[in-house]
C-alpha cells in the first residue's frame, strides 16, 4: 500500500512565527494523519441499525450531537440523526459488519481528511477568531464537538482539553485552511512542529 | 446576522446555513396537465411582509434540511425543525 502523505507536506515549515512573547508563543500547531476516519449513515431507523456495528467497538449506543465518545482507540462523533463519524485505527472494523447491513451506507474516509491540532494558553482565542462559535470551556467542554466552517470550509472541531482543539478537515482544502490559520494564529505568536 | 437554532446543533450563525426557498409550496401531482399550476409551482412566489415557512440547510453544520419560521419584517425567527419530521 502507498504511504498516505501529509497534504502539508510542501508548506509546514517548523519553527517560530509570529509575535514574541516573554511567556513564549501562544499556540503550537500541527497536523496528523488520521489512522482510520469511518462515515456510517443511514435512514429512518438508524440507531437500531448501526448498534451491533458500533457494539463491535464497544459503543452502547450512536451517541448525541454535542459529546463524543471514547472506546479504546476508537472516538464516535454523532454528526446528524442518522449518520455517525469513528475516527482511530480500529474504526475499520466496522467496515464489513456495517457493509453487510443493507440499511446503511458505509464511507471509509481515512484518505479524505487531515487532523489539524490547535494547542497552547491561546487556543481559545485562536478558534474564536476561525469560526462563529462560543469556544469557552463553559461553552464547548472537553470532550464536546461541533461542525462548523473555517474560512466556509466545513469542518469538525473536537474540544479534547481546555488547551486544545482537534480539527477535522477536508485533505482537498488542508493546505488552504492551514495558511489561513497561521495568519490568524500570528498575533498570538506559534509553533509549528515536525510532522507526526 | 440572524442566529438559527438547529435542532440537532444548537443555535448558530446564518453564515453556517444556505436559504432553501418557500417551504410551504407544493408540488402538484404528477399527472396534472394544467400549465399555469406548473408554472405557479416552479416560478410564482409570494413575497409577504411578515412570517413566512421557509427551508434553509445547515451545509456547514449536521447538513440536515430545515423548515423554519421567519419574521420578514423583523427578521425574528421563530420554531425550526427538521424538514424530513412533520410539523
Ligand atoms: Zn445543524
Amino acid at each position: 500500500m502507498p504511504d498516505i502523505q501529509s497534504p502539508l507536506a510542501a508548506v509546514r515549515t517548523p519553527g517560530r512565527f509570529g509575535a514574541s512573547f516573554d511567556a513564549g508563543p501562544g499556540i503550537t500547531l500541527s497536523d496528523a494523519p488520521l489512522s482510520g476516519l469511518v462515515q456510517i449513515a443511514g435512514w429512518d431507523g438508524f440507531e437500531t441499525a448501526v448498534k451491533p456495528a458500533l457494539k463491535t467497538l464497544g459503543f452502547s449506543d450512536a451517541g448525541d450531537f454535542c459529546c463524543s465518545r471514547q472506546s479504546g482507540d476508537a472516538t464516535l462523533f454523532r454528526t446528524a440523526p442518522d449518520r455517525v463519524l469513528i475516527t482511530g485505527a480500529s474504526a475499520g472494523d466496522v467496515l464489513e459488519i456495517a457493509g453487510a447491513n443493507a440499511e446503511l451506507a458505509v464511507l471509509d474516509l481515512s484518505h479524505a481528511r487531515l487532523q489539524i491540532n490547535v494547542e497552547g494558553r491561546n487556543a481559545e482565542g485562536l478558534m474564536a477568531q476561525l469560526a462563529p462559535i462560543d469556544f469557552r470551556l463553559n461553552a464547548m467542554p472537553i470532550g464536546s464537538f461541533v461542525q462548523t466552517g473555517i474560512h466556509h470550509i466545513g469542518v469538525l472541531i473536537h474540544r479534547t482539553s481546555a488547551t486544545r482543539f482537534e480539527l477535522m478537515v477536508p485533505v482537498t482544502f488542508a493546505r488552504g485552511l492551514w495558511q489561513f490559520i497561521g495568519l490568524n494564529a500570528a498575533p498570538f505568536g506559534y509553533d509549528v512542529l515536525e510532522a507526526a | 446576522m440572524l442566529r438559527i437554532n438547529c435542532p440537532v446543533c444548537g443555535t448558530r450563525d446564518e453564515t453556517e446555513f444556505t436559504y432553501g426557498g418557500d417551504a410551504t409550496v407544493v408540488r402538484p401531482a404528477m399527472d396534472e396537465t394544467r400549465a399555469q399550476l406548473w408554472l405557479d409551482y416552479v416560478f410564482n412566489r409570494d413575497n409577504p411582509r411578515g412570517p413566512h415557512t421557509e427551508y434553509w440547510h445547515h451545509v456547514q453544520g449536521c447538513r440536515q434540511w430545515l423548515v423554519m419560521e421567519r419574521n420578514t419584517l423583523t427578521h425574528e425567527v421563530g420554531e425550526c425543525h427538521l424538514a424530513k419530521e412533520a410539523c
